[in-house]
């Protein structure tokens, strides 16, 4: 359960954007509860005991600021939808869980019973409740950026477009100003510094934190550099951007950014990769980036007493932090086998030792805990395992450049086998990427890796019997590793009559570079094949490409008497065009015709009906039919009887059928 | 030297199932020469030929292989991957209106549940109609299972990028691949990426045009129909494993991007995630098109299109020389000519060349 940490006495890290002397009473699915000025209304809920997010095939799934629900504001009779970890809660407020994200959904539909009992049930866990199968549940309003009434249209002309306000960012801001350009520096986060305070090195003989703050003031002392926060970059071409920032409340209405640039530097950092044991998606199972970022931010931990399980040393730093915010770390399991660190030193003054070359096997969620079942990381299927009990697992799984952007621009891609990596690769006019592993003195500093061991991964995916398979990323489209088997039998069938509707759910997977890169990594693909998939994703320079949507589309069909010439060819040349009426029903335009009522031969037609007029039909009929003057028309499972009237005169500049609006 | 007793070139799922069969259903020992990046490649499954479903005689083949394609996909691809989809079409022209109503009636007339809606906002259509529970699934998945899947002694895998072929004078070939030689009794290319690589140069020339074709994967979901064919540009709009929806049509890019736009109305580049364009073959007067142009030919099969996975059965025995009578009267109207001049109208029976939209 998410508590408090202890505050530090020089307060520089944990809980920076709330105030701990300023408590706020809300009320969330009916529930009355107390959060800080400066929560979000999801780290609120997370302080007042919610710990899942929802169920995925029938599994609880752990909360993280990803699969944050949007919620319905009350206030009086009007009602709105805001995603909860971007609004801010206030004093009074009344908030409901949406489930369904759909506009249309009753704001209120969220049972308060079922919320009670839900929680009743999970011990003192508190669900979300959203049906992680079905993708309707995470869509969140999106569709307000296009709501001219609601939203801020901007449009930016500026020399320099840094995407990323971390370390690497803000210092190639600070370089490129030195140039003489205008820089525009847009970060995702409510505030610049990125991941640095949990694994970057100060610098100048500074502590990081103390660097970080210096750089930032340079940054905003130099008039040329403009820094936009809360902004996400959506897409990305050479010369030109777009970015978004999504109100947080009735007053902080959508920004939306058109951006154009004559250079691009990237600095979108890293994204963690989770550890692939059964379970590393379960409730008490809380990524590295999730757990600072709360802390951070809010204050907030997992727990009081928690285990980190880690394949490199930002998990390490985590521990480090949550020690100096109060936490007992039960232990740290490091499936490297000679980490070195100065986190490893650091940890030890606190008196918590370091267990490497050992991994999660699998994890078992409790009310009141999770039990964690380790394995000697070397050992694919252990021989023996050992136990550990703790309030929280809190897990890291390496890094993963973050490509995305690139790839769209249409930057290519190929795999660091050293690093485990996916990098880019070859040139793009016009854009740069700033703070690579390798490249620091193109960007900001990076750790030593002389004196700071990579981070590993063993390569190891933990399939456990009778559970469901890890999951290759944090990310919303749940994809697994592959299972070592595939369900045959009664499970299979039942498993497939269940239909899980994958696709749908993949429908979010704008990028698969974090799930390509897990599966290199556990050898399911070859890494060659990464960059053939990546290929597909790249889509070179659109920048200058504009819609007419009142431009005429080129129809080239290759014949106007299509059907006609078809039935022409098929049923003879001395086929001819005649009028036909029915007193039975209607006629359809397109349906065969037949000498017989019963059973007709479908390889043996009569002919085909060419334009109808109601109960009046024009029909291409092959000559002589058996019976003069009478045909069945064949409607779906019906004949209805038609009486051939007599040929029509066809003008040779109209082609037939096509003058008429078409049936239906 | 290996012997087989059929050599299948082709890097598409029909080629796929289609050694499948062979292997399964004909007891034949297959050489399968393929591409093993293919599940990692946008879906090269445009739809193509509207004509072939104005033929009778197809929807009796597709009805009656319809069982034995459904479990030859769940053997290769894993069960679950087919699901049942609503097929919308809409037709942009009065010629395509009058096909589609055709196509509906057709449809009926086999047993599907079909009708003509009423006309949406989609694009700018003139008529719109539906075809219900139609048998789909996304080729990435298809390919991300299969080759784990095929464990039979009777096929062996090679490379289609190292590959090279002596075509024999009787329908076999001598293939030198994965650094062996084989020697085939019969030999198929199957589809247009074999076919443009391996063809013998007259019969290409002869019976295939070159064009291209676009994929466009997009980001955001549609507000539109997600399983939407418009058959005059040979559109296709369905939801894959890896995009929120995704696109294909014919025409270069610049053609690809300004028609998807002028037909979506809900069609945004800043929205493109991924977008590939390849040179295609389409069959000279249309297609499809299966069999041999001669006794020294190779066996050809292009152009089935979404169809195509679904007549795998029939293309196999096609190939084991054990058709039955139906599939005798579709295939004799298809097979390859190279000296094929006419034009629609001089065609006594083969309809299914003469009605390609394109």
């Amino acid at each position: 359960m998410f508590v408090r940490a202890d505050k530090r006495s020089d307060n520089s890290f944990g809980g920076q954007r709330v105030d701990r002397a300023k408590p706020v009473r809300f009320k969330l699915n009916g529930e009355t509860m107390i959060g800080l000025a400066g929560d979000t209304l999801y780290s609120a809920a997370l302080a007042n005991g919610y710990l899942i997010a929802g169920t995925r095939e029938a599994e609880p799934v752990g909360v993280s600021a990803n699969l944050a629900p949007d919620v319905w504001v009350v206030d009086g009779a009007r009602q709105k939808r805001f995603n909860s970890a971007l609004l801010q809660v206030r004093d009074g407020g009344d908030y409901w869980i949406s489930t369904q994200g759909n506009e249309d959904e009753p704001p209120r539909s969220t049972n308060r019973l079922k919320a009670r009992l839900g929680r009743l049930f999970s011990g003192s866990d508190a669900s979300f409740g959203l049906n992680l199968d079905h993708p309707q549940s995470l869509w969140t309003r999106r569709a307000d950026t296009t709501d001219l009434t609601t939203t801020i249209s901007e449009e930016i002309e500026t020399d320099v477009l840094v995407v990323g306000g971390g370390v690497s960012g803000l210092k190639a801001a600070v370089d490129y100003a030195g140039q003489g350009a205008n820089v525009l520096v847009v970060e995702r986060e409510h505030a610049p510094g990125g991941f640095h305070l949990l694994q970057g090195e100060g610098w100048g003989g500074l502590r990081a934190s103390e660097a970080l703050a210096n750089l930032i003031d340079d940054v905003t002392n130099i008039p040329l550099i403009d820094v936009r926060t809360g902004f996400l970059v959506e897409r990305l071409l050479p010369g030109s951007a777009g970015a978004v920032r999504l109100g947080g409340s009735e007053t902080d209405r959508t920004h939306v950014l058109t951006i154009r640039a004559r250079r691009i530097v990237l600095a979108t950092g890293n994204t963690e990769m989770p550890l692939p044991f059964a379970g590393n998606r379960s409730p008490r199972v809380v990524p590295t980036s999730d757990a600072f970022r709360l802390l951070r931010d809010f204050g907030l931990v997992p727990g009081k007493r928690i285990a980190v399980a880690t394949a490199g040393n930002a998990g390490i730093s985590l521990a480090l932090r949550l020690a100096e915010h109060g936490v007992k770390i039960e232990k740290v399991i490091d499936l490297r086998l000679a980490p070195q660190s100065r986190y490893i030193d650091f940890l030890k003054a606190y008196g918590v030792g370091t267990t490497t070359g050992t991994r999660v096997h699998a994890v078992e969620t409790g009310k009141n805990g999770i039990r964690i079942e380790m394995a000697p990381s070397t050992e694919a299927i252990p021989a023996n395992t050992t136990t550990l009990e703790a309030e929280a697992l809190i897990t890291f799984g390496g890094w993963q450049p973050d490509l995305d952007l690139w790839v769209r621009a249409g930057g290519a891609v190929s795999w660091n086998p050293g690093h485990q990596q996916l990098w880019p690769s070859g040139r793009l006019d016009g854009v740069e990427f700033a703070g690579l592993p390798g490249k620091a003195s193109e960007g900001g500093p990076r750790q030593n890796e002389a004196l700071e061991s990579p981070d590993g991964c063993d390569g190891i995916v933990s399939f456990v019997e009778n559970r469901k398979a890890p999951f290759l990323s944090f990310s919303r489209t749940f994809v697994r590793h592959e299972e070592k088997e595939q369900p045959r039998g009664l499970a299979g069938t039942v498993r497939s009559l269940l239909g899980r509707d994958e696709d749908a759910w993949h429908a979010y997977n704008t990028t698969d570079v974090f799930d390509l890169v897990s599966k290199v990594r556990a050898g399911e693909i070859p890494a060659e094949f990464i960059e053939v998939q990546i290929d597909e994703h790249s889509h070179g320079d659109l920048s200058d490409y504009t819609i007419d949507r009142n431009a005429e589309l080129p129809v080239e069909m290759c014949d106007d008497r299509l059907v006609e010439n078809v039935w022409r060819a098929r049923l003879g040349g001395e086929a001819e065009v005649f009028n036909i009426s029915s007193s039975e029903g209607a006629l359809a335009r397109g349906a065969l015709l037949f000498a017989t009522g019963e059973e007709p031969d479908p390889g043996a037609p009569l002919g085909v009906i060419l334009s109808v007029s109601d109960h009046d039909a024009v029909a291409l009929v092959r000559q002589k039919p058996e019976q003069p003057g009478t045909c069945f028309a064949r409607i779906g499972e019906r004949s209805v009887a038609c009486k051939i009237v007599g040929k029509e005169h066809q003008n040779e500049e109209k082609p037939v059928g096509v003058a008429e609006e078409p049936a239906g | 030297m290996e012997e087989r007793d059929v050599a299948v070139v082709g890097t598409s799922v029909l080629s796929a199932l289609t050694v499948l069969s062979l292997s399964r259903d004909h007891g034949k020992s297959v050489l399968f020469v393929t591409d093993r990046s293919r599940p990692y490649r946008l879906t090269r499954d445009l739809p193509a030929n509207f004509g072939f479903f104005l033929n009778p005689h197809a929807w009796q083949v597709l009805k009656s292989c319809r069982d034995e394609a459904q479990h030859l996909i769940n053997e290769a691809g894993g069960r679950g991957l087919i699901k049942r989809r609503d097929l919308h079409i809409a037709a942009v022209s009065g010629a395509g209106a009058q096909a589609l109503d055709h196509v509906t009636q057709l449809a009926r007339f086999y047993g599907y549940e079909s009708e003509s809606v009423p006309v949406e906002q989609v694009i700018k259509p003139r008529a719109s109609g539906v075809v219900r529970g139609v048998m789909s699934f996304d080729p990435a998945r298809f390919w991300l299972k299969f080759f784990g899947r095929i464990n039979s002694d009777k096929i062996t895998i090679a490379d289609f990028a190292n590959m090279s072929v002596g075509f024999g004078t009787s329908g076999g070939a001598e293939i030198r691949a994965n650094e062996q030689t084989f020697r085939a009794k019969r030999i198929a290319l199957i589809d247009s990426e074999a076919i443009s690589h391996y063809c013998p140069d007259d019969l290409l020339s002869g019976c295939f045009e070159t064009g291209q074709d676009s994929v466009i994967g997009l980001t955001q979901r549609s507000r539109q129909r997600e399983t939407l064919f418009v058959p005059e540009f040979n559109l296709r709009q369905f939801v894959s494993g890896r995009f929120a929806r995704v696109i294909g049509l014919r025409g270069s890019l610049d053609e690809a991007l300004s028609n998807a736009a002028g037909l979506l109305s809900d069609f945004e580049p800043g929205q493109i995630n991924a977008l590939s364009t390849r040179s295609s073959l389409a069959v000279k007067g249309g297609g499809p098109l299966a069999g041999r142009a001669g006794a020294g030919s190779p066996l050809l099969i292009a152009g089935f299109g979404l169809t195509a996975p679904f007549l795998a059965p029939a293309l196999a025995r096609l190939i084991a020389e054990s058709l039955r009578p139906e599939e005798e009267r579709l295939f004799e109207g298809i097979r390859p000519d190279p000296d094929l001049q006419r034009k629609v109208r001089d065609l006594p029976i083969p309809m299914s060349r003469t009605a390609e939209v394109a």
